[in-house]
């Protein structure tokens, strides 16, 4: 399955025509939320710790360079490696490198969300190395072929039917059962293999901790943990914004992470791993290395409002409470981030061109921001992002594919409207004219009509309304 | 590649941030009245099982639970090395091997018995200190995992425990910290919760009674 942003219209209209998928996502927003909102009974204390969360990201934005050399010195003096990665095909080639300095053969991951919008799976079976998803979720969107849906819980499209028959299929001596608990000990048993001949474990990274080198990861199963821990190299592969100062910060943005994304109080497991095995331990990988990825951040990181961009945990509330994403599901969107934080990050990561088609599926209801924890105000962005797509050329150039979705047909027709609306005159006399014609729209031919009734001008115009009442 | 190092710091070292932001205020520290009641809450809300022991009977207590739950093959480190007394158990001692072997890790051994060396009470958090007195795998790779706290080291809050943490590792942090909130889970099949989807189905937690001197207890 190929993401393909472009065909995000098609893929909308294709999506809610399916009734398992809208049931399925129905479904699973509505637990999230359910379990989100038990977590934060207290409004006001909720206001307090989302104001502090994005403070403290907004603090380390302003200080990116320095926090990024910081953590760069302080991982090495701890003995892990650092490379750095301006796009996708340099992650995935650090990633390459590492493996064939070390002879690998296989390799185990944990969740990374980086890993997918690099597209590594595909690379390195490209380059002949086994590559297992062990996140039980990326497990089964991998052995469907398919991508995530969702950021924290990438099989949420597929009920439990739908997984039970996958196993069965690709699970050797596997028989159709609808049981979780015996799934889950099937992919458990299956992966136990995977973990103990691997060679590699890449991983992504949730926080990073400038002062003290610190990598940590949030997680609940214990894959992420298992892929730092038994194969004897441990990549982690991070976007440039998760930097944070000071171990003191972390507290507080785990708590709104995981109060957010699950509504959990913490996850099963925190993990901060701050070097490779030292002399005298007797487990652990030799090696760690961390990637830093660019792809497209500096971009948004030039502009001051696109830069709240980067202030994302990478939650899913706001994909949780999106009316638009519930309706439709992940795949639609053709990126690897879907719902609003996808809408708003995508552009960077790909460009414009074909991403143009996302800032405006969005009614603007402003829910993705109010549960947002670290409060990037979405809506605001994405109404940016519409006037970035529609920028005339010949101006600052800001982003990748900017003014690519503007046509000289629309460009004129709001010039003629504006020409209109400063003169009183024309304007008038046009409005009189649409209340005389006003019979003939219904007749019209127009996309507008395909879901919706067909605005009809009163009789009489405003202006001459307003006259008449007035005298 | 440093030049794509150079290249990325180029870009945002060109962006003009202006002044720090003042961070807001945080939240008012939370009050946990009773740490030890609340930590044990948390954990049994996570599906651990919470016990209460007196340092003295530590030891018997651990031998039935092993008993209990049909354990014969345990891993674990030189605090409970006294457990080889043990009769029909097989105590691999994970500190005293230069290196671990995966097989039993992975296929033979049924438990991993680790001390936690703090506990956070707000979430049900056991903090585990991995370094060359405790191995990482034997807390997540067998299916149960046993794990000591001295009642005494229980941290009201992450945050609290954060900022005395510098006490015990003077600015170094040891080569893994993991915060353990209850045995291994997933949702991710049609939201079902099912526990021991990659590290322990089980977690049992044993809370050492603060009164006397831990070291008694371990027997040495």
């Amino acid at each position: 399955m190929a993401l393909e942003p472009a065909r995000f219209k098609q893929n909308a209209r294709d999506a809610l025509k399916d009734q398992i998928l809208r049931k399925n996502f129905r479904g699973a927003m509505d637990f999230l939320r359910k379990k989100r909102s038990a977590m934060f009974p207290d409004p006001e204390y909720f206001a307090t710790l989302s104001s502090y969360g994005e403070s403290v990201k907004q603090q380390a934005l302003s200080q990116l360079p320095d926090l990024l050399l910081q953590l760069e010195k302080n991982c090495q003096n701890n003995g892990i490696q650092v490379w750095w990665a301006e796009n996708a095909d340099e992650a995935n080639q650090h990633v390459l490198r590492i493996i064939h300095e070390n002879s690998g053969h296989k390799v185990v991951k944990g969740k990374s969300m980086v890993s997918e919008e690099t597209g590594l799976n595909d690379f390195l079976q490209q380059h002949d190395i086994e590559c297992i998803e062990t996140d039980m979720g990326e497990y089964i969107v991998q052995q469907s072929g398919e991508h995530p849906s969702h950021i924290i819980m990438p099989a949420i499209h597929k009920n439990v039917q739908q997984i039970a028959s996958l196993f069965e299929q690709i699970i050797p001596g596997a028989t159709y059962t609808e049981d979780v608990d015996t799934l889950i000990r099937m992919a458990r048993d299956e992966m136990r293999q995977h973990f103990y001949t691997a060679d590699i474990g890449i991983t992504g990274v949730n926080f990073a901790v400038a002062s003290t080198g610190t990598l940590c990861l949030v997680e609940n199963e214990g894959n992420g943990r298992m892929s730092t821990t038994i194969p004897k190299i441990h990549i982690a592969m991070m976007g440039i914004e998760k930097v944070v100062a000071e171990l003191a910060d972390i507290p507080y943005l785990l708590e709104l992470l995981t109060k957010s994304a699950t509504g959990q109080a913490i996850s099963t497991y925190f993990n901060m791993i701050s070097s490779p095995r030292k002399e005298g331990e007797i487990d652990g990988p030799e090696q760690v290395h961390l990637i830093l990825v660019d792809n497209g951040r500096s971009q948004a990181y030039a502009d001051e409002e696109l830069r709240q961009t980067l202030q994302c945990i990478r939650c899913g509330a706001c994909m949780n409470h999106c009316p638009v994403y519930t309706r439709i599901g992940g795949h639609a969107y053709g990126t690897v981030y879907p719902g609003p934080i996808g809408k708003i990050i995508s552009p960077h990561l790909l460009g414009l061109e074909s991403t143009q088609d996302l800032p405006t599926a969005s009614s603007l209801c402003g829910a993705c921001e109010e549960v947002c924890p670290v409060k990037i105000p979405i809506p605001k962005l994405l109404q940016r992002l519409r006037v970035e797509s529609n920028k005339a050329s010949g101006q600052a150039q800001i982003m990748r594919g900017q003014g690519s979705s503007r046509t000289r047909t629309e460009a004129l027709i709001w010039q003629i409207w504006s020409y209109c609306c400063i003169h009183p005159r024309l304007y008038h006399l046009l409005s009189k004219m649409a209340a005389m014609f006003g019979f003939i729209m219904p007749l019209l031919k127009s996309p507008w009509k395909i879901n919706r009734a067909m605005p009809k001008p009163a009789k009489e115009d405003f202006m001459s309304q307003y006259k008449r009442k007035k005298s | 590649m440093t030049s794509a190092r150079q290249n990325i710091l180029a870009r945002l070292q060109a962006v003009k941030t202006g002044m720090l932001k003042q961070l807001s205020p945080k939240p008012a520290a939370k009050q946990i009245d009773s740490a030890l009641e609340v930590f044990s809450r948390c954990l049994e809300q996570n599906h651990a099982e919470v016990l209460q022991v007196d340092q003295r009977n530590l030891p018997a207590t651990l031998e039935q639970l092993l008993q209990k739950k049909a354990i014969q093959s345990l891993i674990t480190t030189e605090e409970f090395a006294y457990l080889t007394s043990v009769k029909q158990l097989e105590v691999v001692s994970a500190t005293k091997a230069k290196a671990l072997n995966k097989d039993d890790l992975f296929y033979q051994v049924d438990a991993g018995l680790t001390l936690a060396k703090f506990g956070i009470a707000e979430t049900g958090s056991l903090v585990l200190w991995l370094d060359q007195h405790q191995p990482r795998s034997i807390s997540l790779v067998p299916p149960i995992h046993i794990c000591v706290l001295c009642a005494d080291n229980l941290y009201p809050t992450f945050a609290e425990f954060i900022s005395s943490m510098n006490m015990y590792c003077s600015g170094v942090l040891p080569t893994n910290v993991v915060l353990v909130s209850g045995p291994s889970k997933t949702a991710d099949i049609q939201q079902t919760l099912a526990y021991g989807a990659h590290g322990p189905k089980q977690l049992i937690v044993l809370i050492v009674n603060p009164e006397s001197d831990l070291t008694t207890a371990f027997g040495s």
